[in-house]
């Protein structure tokens, strides 16, 4: 009856409409370069706030699937991704449009995306249950630990600088203490600002991080236009791939969608490794096609299987234990956090019906992102040939209108124009925006786990940091994706330094 | 670029200075997370700028866009012009602030092609109004003359 009741509520014409929303706005985001599921998720979180928890958490999550599909779109037309996450579709996908099969490369794209989108909500449907009874079993030495996990992983994965990314998670975490303290009521680093003793606010810097920083980017180039190539005839336009088409990319659909599903998983490697992985995969094993890399079905398919399948298993850790498994999801954990819900046991069984219906929705928005996915897919050329001078207008007025709606005060405009500027040199230098966020969001969990552990330590803080198995084993992972990334990082800058 | 790293990482254990020695006169643990995070920042740069002068493990070219010094003029003037803009906003209202905005742009990003530009200002400000305004009740037209 339950499943019956969450079924009902999500066909209800709110939630579809903002389904439906969640799903345009991504399908014109990810189509977009250089527009990111981040900067589409931070822009629409201030439009959430008067709605209901399941609308807005619909609508957002269905933005994250359509954009990290959108972004097949300009991989395949024009050899640009739309989205990092879809690097590895412009091989095959731009092979196949000079080929003048521009419009088979969309037909699998979509068709892989939404069996990829498929499978990670159902993965979220069964995992995510039986791993939320682990949050319980989570007390303060564990929260810290867990806070540090995921500013690692997510440090060491989000700029490909090891030093720079941890070096913004701590940042993030060391703005987070801005405000009064929530135990002795002393206002810290408020140089007697009433506002700055509220606290920085998390989603106008999310804006201003992700989304005036872009703007400001695209200012560098203005006159550059998305698309720099003529668009190829292509085939027939279908709606659905032909019975060839899906015999020969079923097992690598299948494949990529549960590779793409455990990588999603992992805190930090959102859609783009996740993406890369399948391919490769796919690659070994298509020895026997002449045409992988040159213009394969195959190739689309991995990819784009696999970078959607990230999307619903980057909620899993998100939604059981509060650490997001990608920059998206980060700032959908801000969301949940503004909604009044907390990651965890209870997201299953006090918001059951609350979750189950996000997942759902998610579930069906999947569907739903590929019909209109196709039906868009024949017009997408007009869109990539807006200039990035109306883009920077665009991207520039909704970041300032969307802060002031937080609060309706100017307080976040400026700290969203604060964060953009920051957010800009932050790029610039390769400092990756992603760990600061997440830091800033962790901060109070992992302040409270670190202040009770030091007040209950009987000794050595560190011993009763580490005093539980499950403390190690965040200690020893974090320690592990730390040495990894060091190792691979010197690798890839010893490889660099010898091609010149 | 390591130029950079080395100014970024003693400028921020500079800046870090300030902050440790106010939250030392915080009472109870309120200046304990604050300072651990100021320690792991410093360190964190001391590493940065140790990396820059070993050359086997100094980062290749590294950061994103371009980095000519005209490139950086377009988008600091399009952020001091923003910043004026919203801080005359209470003055001349919101939507006039942000038409001025979208022209003042026009010189600095060199747009030609001045029609479909203006078109699309005009839909975006059409869109902003209902949907902010009407639907979702944002008081921006409260940022006017007289407010």
């Amino acid at each position: 009856m339950e499943v019956l009741s969450v079924i009902a509520d999500v066909l209800t014409p709110a939630h579809l409409l903002a389904m439906l929303a969640g799903v345009v706005g991504g399908l014109c985001i990810g189509a977009l370069p250089g527009l990111t599921s981040n900067l589409g998720v931070a822009l629409l979180l201030p439009v959430t706030f008067g709605m209901d928890p399941i609308s807005a958490l619909i609508m957002l999550t269905s933005l994250y699937a359509a954009a990290i599909y959108a972004g097949s779109f300009p991989a395949i037309l024009l050899h640009t991704p739309g989205t990092s996450a879809s690097a590895a579709t412009a091989i095959d996908g731009f092979a196949l449009t000079r080929k003048g099969e521009f419009n088979k490369a969309i037909r699998i794209a979509t068709f892989s995306s939404v069996c990829g989108g498929v499978f990670s909500a159902l993965m979220l449907l069964v995992i995510a249950p039986p791993l939320s009874l682990l949050s319980l079993k989570f007390g303060p030495p564990e929260y810290f630990m867990l806070a540090v996990f995921g500013l690692t992983i997510i440090g060491t994965l989000a700029s490909g600088n090891m030093i720079k990314g941890l070096m913004s998670g701590a940042a993030g975490l060391a703005i987070s203490t801005v405000g009064l303290d929530l135990d002795s009521g002393f206002p810290r680093f408020a140089f007697g600002s009433t506002d700055l003793q509220g606290g920085i606010g998390f989603v106008p810097a999310v804006i201003g991080l992700f989304s005036l920083s872009q703007a400001l980017l695209m200012c560098e180039e203005p006159h550059r236009t998305i698309q720099q190539v003529k668009v190829t005839a292509g085939g027939q336009w279908r709606l659905f791939p032909t019975r060839d088409e899906i015999r020969q990319i079923r097992a690598t659909v299948m494949r990529s969608s549960l590779i793409g599903g455990f990588i999603g998983i992992l805190p930090g490697a959102g859609g783009d490794i996740g993406s890369w992985a399948a391919y490769n995969e796919a690659k070994r094993f298509s020895r026997n096609d002449p045409d992988f890399g040159k213009g394969s079905i195959r190739g689309v398919a991995a990819s784009e299987s696999a970078n959607n399948a990230t999307t619903g298993s980057a909620m899993v850790p998100l939604l059981t234990l509060g650490i997001p498994g990608s920059p998206t999801a980060a700032i959908l954990l801000g969301a949940l956090i503004i909604h009044g819900l907390q990651p965890g046991r209870t997201l299953f069984t006090v918001h059951a019906h609350f979750t189950y219906t996000v997942i759902v929705g998610f579930l069906l928005a999947n569907l739903v992102m590929g019909f209109i996915g196709m039906g868009l897919g024949r017009y997408m050329g007009v869109v990539a040939r807006l200039p990035n001078s109306i883009l920077i207008a665009v991207v520039v007025v909704l970041s300032v209108v969307g802060a002031f709606s937080l609060g309706n005060n100017m307080y976040d405009v400026y700290t969203m124009m604060a964060f953009g500027l920051l957010g800009y040199l932050m790029r610039k230098g390769n400092f990756s925006p992603a760990p600061m966020v997440l830091g800033m969001i962790l901060g109070p969990m992992a302040e409270q786990g670190f202040r009770q552990s030091v007040i209950l330590a009987d000794g050595p803080v560190v011993l009763h940091l580490l005093g539980s198995p499950i403390s190690i084993t965040l200690a020893a992972l974090s320690l592990l994706s730390i040495v990894s990334a060091g190792y691979l990082e010197f690798k890839r800058t010893k490889a660099a330094r010898a091609a010149g | 670029m390591l130029w950079v790293n080395r100014i970024t990482g003693a400028g921020l254990i500079l800046l870090a200075i300030p902050f440790w020695r106010m939250a030392g006169d915080y009472p109870d643990m309120a200046g304990l997370f604050p300072r651990t995070m100021l320690i792991v920042i410093c360190a964190l740069a001391a590493a940065m700028i140790v990396r820059s002068f070993i050359p086997a493990l100094a980062p290749a070219n590294e950061g994103e866009g371009l980095f000519t010094r005209a490139a950086f003029a377009r988008p600091l003037a399009v952020f001091a012009v923003l910043l004026v803009l919203i801080a005359a906003s209470n003055l001349i209202g919101f939507f006039a602030a942000m038409i001025v905005l979208s022209a003042a742009m026009v010189p600095i990003l060199g747009v030609t092609k001045w029609r479909p530009y203006a078109l699309g200002c005009l839909i975006l400000m059409v869109f902003v109004y209902v949907l902010f305004v009407i639907f979702l009740n944002v008081p921006l037209t409260t940022l006017r003359p007289g407010s």
